[in-house]
């Protein structure tokens, strides 16, 4: 699947480095980027919308006295590079008064490499009609249960076709491509005024369409349309301390929250303090804070097979790769870029820069961040039968976490009440609140088996806000009397 | 630059040339998008981005296609316009299907400034750096995101319709950190016009909110009288005005939801101090004289008194229902009181002062609970006084709680909220009441 970019399209590139070096870059990368979206949006048995999108554009970077300048456009031809690329230095040279500590980046070995995303089945080469059929499938499947009242589908597939060539004599060419599926249902009570809603767990993912095709949907249908009606007059948890056994569905999205956000160095460090926020995991604990129990270990890793953020090389040109954040329940790293390796003192860059657009300027994204399996032998069944009084979560719905990552609240899709190491049925209006550093030390037991792969499609960062898609793996795991909320009371802490 | 409005009916004519669909709607979007971001008292990043996106929809009978493109020669607008009638061809018809709109007739907004869209990045560099000399005097430090924008939309259907409008758009934030890292106070507005805001005055605010917040008292969780700023009411509103759509009402799954069938429309669900409603010609906000779709933006209330006036109604489902279609809120209003926050605070026994909220996420759609965090100045009001602050709390409410609860309000001015701050939205500060369910150690 070479996105076959043309030796035009290099000479333009090229251009570009040679007008911001003449005009007084002392480092330039240009990113020709081709970004593809295709969605197709169903309800019952109507499709709503099916369109593709196309957006083409070149971005310019350079350093000029150690400041960052930036400029884009989507009239990628001679003059106009001409003039992007003199724009960046003259936003460079205008920022160099606002300036104190140059940038200085990390070495990388200069490439000249091509990378694509491995897939069995291109989204974008799958005719509209079976995306189409299979999605109608879907909610005729959920809307054939009693009480199913609606069911709305959708496919979301992108693209991202990217050339990259910097003054250091990289030129690096990626084809990235990400899936998106889903569901919900809905079941509404009108007499009594009330309706809940199941959503899919399927997960998007770093793959092609081959993910979509050996989904269980309509089974998976048919079972959250049953459950989306149960959940109307299922019995209501009473609020309290529980222990939790987390499903990688559920599990996923508070790894993302409470490890993947605090860990990044620029929130570390206050570069996001006016937006997201800045982070508790602050430089003075690297290498002292007891994160976790010493069975929690959490890995960023940019290369894992199927996962959202995994790349050949991040939008700095650093090569993707693998490194400890948690080890042994100890916090011991962050996420970096070439210009952040710096600033706690390392030599090489962890490959984390990402734009989300041509017109976007790199700066330090998410890898994926997941959370090694257990040691000992474990599989989730045994871990339920081990557990006295506690609640199994699947799904994700509700999540919130505080701009320094020490106070979180989720709620999830599905909440299974276990009483004496058995699954005696389903609860509702449950959300679990806790600190980020007490929840991860509650850890006691981590499955051995069940590992699966959760994420995000749309975490936002930065000024201008970006998304960036990333995924969070893990296996099911257990924690110790968490706080548990009954959200159907606005109530006053329960503790 | 941005195009021009002979330009926009070019692109637009030449596409609705092209295609062979029955029917065709065009829209373009675009301009120049400009900022600048610093922190750790210095910039960070930076960019100048000009961009114009080309968006069709093409319908055969009922089935329609859409593809959209930033590339406007022959090739490419061709390419698009057969993206969207293959599309169309494979698409099951649509029993929804609306017919595209004929010509409409637009009302003049003046929401445009050349001065804010053409503003050159030296300019950027120097407000910059006032905020950072700010803070390095005053010895705390800051960060902060200003953006200048300024671009076009232009709509156009095979019946005839054209519409055209420029826009401009000013931002500016700023949050203070005390360098012990114990103190965080932020400011932050946006607007139409660069010279319409105050970066230094609102930096100055930030610092000053930053030295006020440290050394937080610890309060035990429970329901508090607050009061609000515009900004914190800003979120709350927009929040709720995400649940306003008058088929999720109709079809049960809405706060909105009458029970037994039937929506709210006619009821009142809030205090008599609440209306609400959008605005597109008001200077103080202006909005686009039109929807995407192309319907005509107006005025109308959407909570009067308390009681619901109006929910959001598509095309679609106005026609189903009997009713008006309504263009998409192109901003929202808050009727308010009178006084200042100043005044609010005076005449409070004790309460929460709450700068912002943060992380807004709902939690229960059929009660609107939503939860989040207070942010960035959270402080303890007794006998008309700011005393001191307080930690930031976790709350879990529903606007139709606080705003059943309003004891006073300030008058409206334009707010930007934090997980809404590309709306525009005029409120008046709030003094009410607000459940906090837990504390969070974050500064």
């Amino acid at each position: 699947m070479p996105s076959g970019w043309t030796m035009a399209m290099r000479d333009l590139g090229r251009r570009a480095l040679d007008t911001a070096k003449v005009k007084g870059a002392a480092y330039a990368d240009v990113r020709i980027a081709r970004f593809l979206r295709q969605s197709i949006n169903t309800r019952e048995k109507r499709v709503m919308n099916m369109s593709n999108s196309e957006s083409f554009g070149v971005g310019v970077r350079v350093l000029v006295d150690g400041t960052w300048g930036f400029a884009a456009t989507r009239r990628v031809e001679a003059t106009e590079i001409d003039r992007v690329a003199d724009r960046a230095v003259a936003v460079a040279k205008a920022n160099r008064l606002a300036q104190e500590r140059a940038v200085v980046l990390a070495p990388v070995k200069a490439v000249k490499d091509t990378w694509q995303t491995p897939i069995q089945k291109d989204p974008f080469r799958i005719p509209m009609e079976p995306k189409v059929d299979l999605l109608l499938a879907i909610n005729a499947e959920a809307l054939k249960v009693k009480g199913a009242a609606f069911c709305s589908s959708s496919m979301f597939f992108g693209k991202e076709e990217k050339l990259f060539l910097s003054t250091e004599g990289s030129e690096i060419e990626q084809t990235i491509v990400r899936v998106l599926p889903g569901f919900t249902v809905t079941a509404v009570d009108r007499a009594a005024g009330k309706f809940k809603t199941r959503s899919s767990l399927a997960e998007p993912t770093g793959t092609g369409y081959e993910y979509i095709e050996a989904w269980p949907w309509m089974e998976e249908a048919a079972k959250a349309a049953e459950q989306a009606v149960q959940k109307l007059t299922v019995k209501s948890v009473a609020p309290g301390k529980y222990d939790l056994v987390l499903a990688p569905s559920n599990l996923w999205l508070t790894i993302h929250e409470s490890v993947g956000h605090p860990t990044e160095l620029d929130r570390a460090l206050g570069y996001e303090a006016n937006y997201a926020g800045t982070s508790f995991l602050t430089t003075d604990k690297l290498g002292k804070l007891r994160f976790g129990s010493p069975i929690v270990n959490f890995v960023a890793d940019r290369t894992q097979r199927s996962a959202l953020a995994t790349c050949g090389y991040d939008d700095d040109g650093a090569p993707a790769t693998e490194w400890e954040l948690i080890k042994d329940g100890l916090f011991i790293d962050y996420q970096t870029t070439r210009e952040q390796a710096a600033w706690i003192g390392r030599d090489r860059s962890y490959g984390c820069s990402y734009a989300d657009s041509w017109s976007s300027v790199p700066f330090q994204r998410m890898p994926n961040v997941s959370l090694r399996s257990g040691r000992d032998k474990l599989a989730l069944e045994e871990l339920i039968a081990d557990t006295k009084e506690g609640i199994f979560i699947e799904g994700n719905s509700s999540y919130s976490i505080d701009q320094q990552r020490y106070n979180f609240q989720f709620s999830g899709e599905l909440f299974w009440e276990i009483k004496d190491g058995r699954v005696t049925g389903l609860l509702e209006d449950v959300a679990y609140q806790a600190i980020t550093t007490d929840f991860w030390n509650a850890c006691d037991r981590i499955c051995s088996e069940g590992y699966a792969l959760g994420g995000s499609f749309s975490d936002g960062k930065g000024e201008p806000g970006q998304i960036n898609a990333v995924s969070h793996g893990c296996a099911p795991a257990r924690f110790r009397s968490i706080n548990v909320l009954n959200t159907k009371v606005n109530s006053a802490r329960t503790s | 630059m941005s195009l021009t409005r002979d330009d926009g009916r070019s692109i637009v004519d030449r596409v609705l040339k092209l295609t062979k669909a029955d029917e065709c709607f065009v829209s373009l979007n675009g301009g120049r998008d400009a900022n600048i971001r610093f922190a750790r008292n210095e910039v960070t990043t930076s960019g100048d981005i000009e961009d114009t996106t080309l968006s069709v929809r093409c319908s055969f009978g009922k089935r329609s296609g859409a593809a959209s493109v930033n590339q406007f020669d022959d090739a490419t607008l061709d390419r698009c316009v057969r993206q969207a009638e293959e599309t169309a061809r494979f698409a099951p018809e649509d029993p929804e299907h609306m017919p595209v709109l004929p010509p409409q007739e637009y009302a003049t907004i003046e929401g445009f400034d050349e001065a804010t869209m053409s503003l050159p990045p030296e300019r950027r560099g120097e407000l910059a750096k006032r905020a950072i000399d700010l803070a390095k005097a005053k010895r705390v430090v800051i960060a902060g995101f200003f953006t200048n924008s300024g671009g076009v939309t232009a709509l156009g259907s095979s019946k005839g319709l054209f519409g055209y409008t420029r826009e401009s758009r000013v931002t500016f934030s700023a949050t203070a950190r005390t360098a012990d890292g114990k103190g965080s106070g932020w400011a932050g507005v946006n607007g139409e016009r660069w010279k319409d805001i105050d970066p230094l005055g609102l930096s100055a605010t930030a610092v000053d909110k930053a030295f006020r917040s440290t050394q937080p008292k610890e309060l035990a969780p429970g329901t508090f009288t607050v009061i609000l700023e515009p900004s914190a009411v800003a979120d709350l509103l927009v929040y709720m005005g995400f649940s306003m759509d008058a088929r999720s009402a109709d079809e049960g799954r809405s706060f909105f939801a009458a029970k037994g069938g039937g929506n709210k429309v006619g009821q009142k669900v809030l205090s008599d101090k609440v209306t609400i409603w959008t605005d597109p010609a008001d200077p103080r906000a202006p909005g686009s004289p039109f929807s995407n779709d192309g319907l005509p933006s107006r005025k109308m209330a959407f909570l009067e008194n308390g009681v619901v006036t109006n929910l959001s109604y598509s095309r679609f489902w106005a026609q189903k229902q009997g009713k008006e279609p309504t263009p998409q809120p192109q901003n929202a209003f808050m009727k308010g009181g009178s006084g200042n926050l100043d005044d609010l605070v005076r005449d409070t026994k004790k309460g929460i002062l709450v700068t912002r909220l943060w992380y807004i996420r709902f939690v229960d759609p059929q009660t609107l609970l939503l939860t989040g965090l207070t942010r960035d100045g959270t402080f303890l009001v007794e006998n008309g006084k700011v005393r001191q602050a307080v930690k930031n709390f976790r709350w879990n409410d529903s606007p139709i709680a606080i705003f059943s609860k309003i004891e006073a309000m300030s008058r409206e001015v334009r707010a930007r909220g934090s997980e809404s701050e590309d709306f525009s939205v005029v409120c008046p500060a709030l003094r009410t009441q607000m459940t906090f369910s837990s504390l969070s150690d974050a500064v």
